[in-house]
């Protein structure tokens, strides 16, 4: 019978998303570039792809082998817990929370967009640009963003360049908020100069390996979050405390600043207003579903009741 | 309802269960499948299977976090985010157990075109297996139950499974047998009492269409509400706007049915 051939094939749909990957810039060298913004130091690094397809954590990998650029992976392999000395090296790899290392790909054009998905999930071609920027905030208007580069600055004019000098740094920061324009051009005035926790110790090691005792010893304390507190206040009502890292250091620990807003510090809650009230309008919508859909059970239960189910079956179908 | 309006239902809030992995969006979509099921499902013994579903979401669930231990390093994020991706399954198949007990799949079968006739056969058959053996199942115990054989759940399994596979060859066989008198897999089919697309279809139709649509043009901002975060685990973000586009999927559930609807499909 011909129905029994069709019996051996199953149909199966299933929504696959193909996670959006940014369009690379056409570009002949299999090479792309990776800059690591520690709130110190930004590196550049232009790693050379090879045949094979890459991901953002083995551009890291790679960028490691061909520059010597330190890392550490956790997660089994899909989480970056360090960084350039800057991170966390134990055990933990969110040891630094709120502190983690965010993910950004570059626009073509200079900025920085936000990575929806996962490092191990973003497939890198030829010409594209990865960034790295340590930082609190989850999204990519609360995270400081990685400095400014597209691949032609990384790559084009030095192919392979040795970790930029910071120097260039406070140049290139101006340009930023065409990676965040959420973010409000106040939100990181004369930087330069600051640097995040170890400015508390010695605002001029900009050496990296000393970062990283740096923030492992003062990010655990809140002393920094007062002074980012007072930041927002001035720059902007109610917009993001998180947005402006790199302020923190620019003070030096004073504990007579007001703590107030300092409330949430963990970076877990979410920062709009507004958040709290739609998740609790989700959990509403999803009680009362269930109440009408035990209701209507019930009431159609009750019409049919007085069938027997055996009965009801022959006659419904 | 149109067969065709559930198939797009089921495929739309399928869609936005498997785009995200919000808890605040999840759980309203399984209130949505529960409230579509209890409003519009056909009567008869596969209304039961909607619960066989759920009992498999959870298991789901279980089994997807149970797996993380063979993770090499065990952290709160890890389980956190295994136990959302078990969520986000069981609310997949509890909106195929809403499809199946709200729409024949065989309804479908109908509108294929020809060519695709055969393809839209084995479709049928394997979406439609879980709940007839349930159906199954629950009749023949009903039918031992009037008989005045009382077994324990677990014992009657040999006297179960008998008639069981019993049934669900004869319902092949009817199957085939009622298809081919029909014309099907001949080049002619009849067209005996064609199904209408009504108003209340296409309100449905829409609906889903534009919650696809929502979730889609979310996907494509990047929105990091759909996705929440387990490392760090952060309190995940809620979009208003899809979260409406999830609540508008529970419009069939509100729409009046007409009482022929109701009888006969």
């Amino acid at each position: 019978m011909k129905l029994r051939s069709s019996l051996l094939g199953v149909a199966l749909l299933a929504g696959a998303l193909a996670p959006v990957a940014a369009p690379g810039v056409a570009c002949a060298a299999s090479s792309a570039a990776l800059v690591v913004s520690t709130g110190n130091n930004d590196y550049t690094y232009c790693v050379e792809l090879g045949g094979s397809s890459v991901n953002g954590i083995d551009l890291i990998q790679r960028a490691g082998s061909q520059h010597g650029l330190q890392y550490k992976l956790g997660y089994g392999g899909r989480a970056v817990c360090m960084l350039a000395n800057v991170g966390a090296s134990g055990s933990d790899c969110f040891g630094e929370h709120p502190y983690f290392w965010g993910y950004w790909q570059g626009d073509g054009s200079g900025g920085w967009k936000w990575s929806g998905s996962g490092a191990a999930n973003i497939t890198v071609r030829a010409g594209d640009v990865n960034g790295w920027s340590w930082g609190t905030g989850d999204s990519g208007s609360s995270h400081p963003a990685t400095v400014a580069a597209t691949y032609e600055s990384v790559c084009g004019a030095t192919p392979s360049p040795e970790p930029t000098p910071p120097p260039d740094r406070p140049k290139d920061r101006g340009p930023r908020e065409t990676g965040a324009p959420e973010k409000p051009g106040g939100a990181r005035p004369g930087d330069g100069s600051s640097t995040t926790g170890a400015g508390d110790s010695g605002g001029g090691s900009q050496d990296s390996t000393d970062s990283v005792e740096d923030t492992a010893e003062d990010e655990p304390e809140h002393e920094p979050k007062e002074e980012r507190a007072e930041d927002s206040k001035e720059n902007h009502k109610g917009k993001e405390p998180r947005a402006e890292r790199s302020e923190v250091a620019v003070v030096t620990p004073s504990p007579s600043e007001t703590p107030v807003t300092s409330a949430n510090p963990a970076g877990a809650t979410a920062p709009e207003p507004e958040t709290p009230v739609a998740a609790l309008v989700a959990l509403a919508a999803t009680v009362l579903l269930a109440a009408f859909g035990v209701l209507l059970n019930r009431r159609r239960d009750g019409a049919s009741a007085p069938d027997r189910p055996m009965e009801q079956q022959r006659t419904g179908t | 309802m149109h067969p065709g309006a559930w198939l797009l239902w089921a495929l739309s809030a399928g869609f936005v269960a498997i785009s995200t992995t919000n808890p605040f969006y999840l759980l309203p979509l399984l209130g949505v499948a529960w409230v579509v099921h209890a409003a519009c499902h056909r009567s008869g013994p596969q209304a039961r299977s909607w619960r066989i579903f759920l009992i498999f979401g959870v298991l789901t669930i279980c089994t997807r976090t149970a797996l993380v231990v063979f993770l090499p390093d065990i952290q709160l994020g890890s389980v956190v985010e295994a136990a959302l991706e078990g969520l986000r399954l069981a609310v997949l198949l509890t909106v195929f157990g809403t499809y199946n007990t709200v729409s024949d799949p065989f309804g479908v079968l109908r509108l294929a075109p020809r060519r695709f006739h055969e393809p839209a056969l084995a479709a049928a058959l394997a979406l439609s297996i879980a709940p007839r053996t349930i159906a199954a199942v629950s009749t023949v115990r009903e039918a031992q139950r009037l008989r005045g054989i009382e077994i324990g759940r677990f014992r009657s399994l040999p006297a179960l499974a008998v008639p069981v596979l019993e049934t669900g060859m004869e319902e092949a066989v009817v199957l085939a047998e009622s298809m081919d008198a029909r014309g099907h897999g001949r080049g002619r089919r009849t067209r005996y009492r064609p199904e209408r697309w009504s108003r209340r279809s296409s309100t449905v139709a829409l609906a889903s269409a534009a919650a696809v649509a929502v979730v889609v043009w979310a996907l494509l901002r990047a929105d990091p509400s759909l996705a929440m975060s387990a490392f760090p685990i952060t309190w995940p973000r809620v979009s208003p706007v899809v979260l409406a586009a999830v609540l508008v999927l529970s419009l069939p559930a509100w729409l009046p049915q007409s009482a022929s609807e109701r009888t006969t499909t």
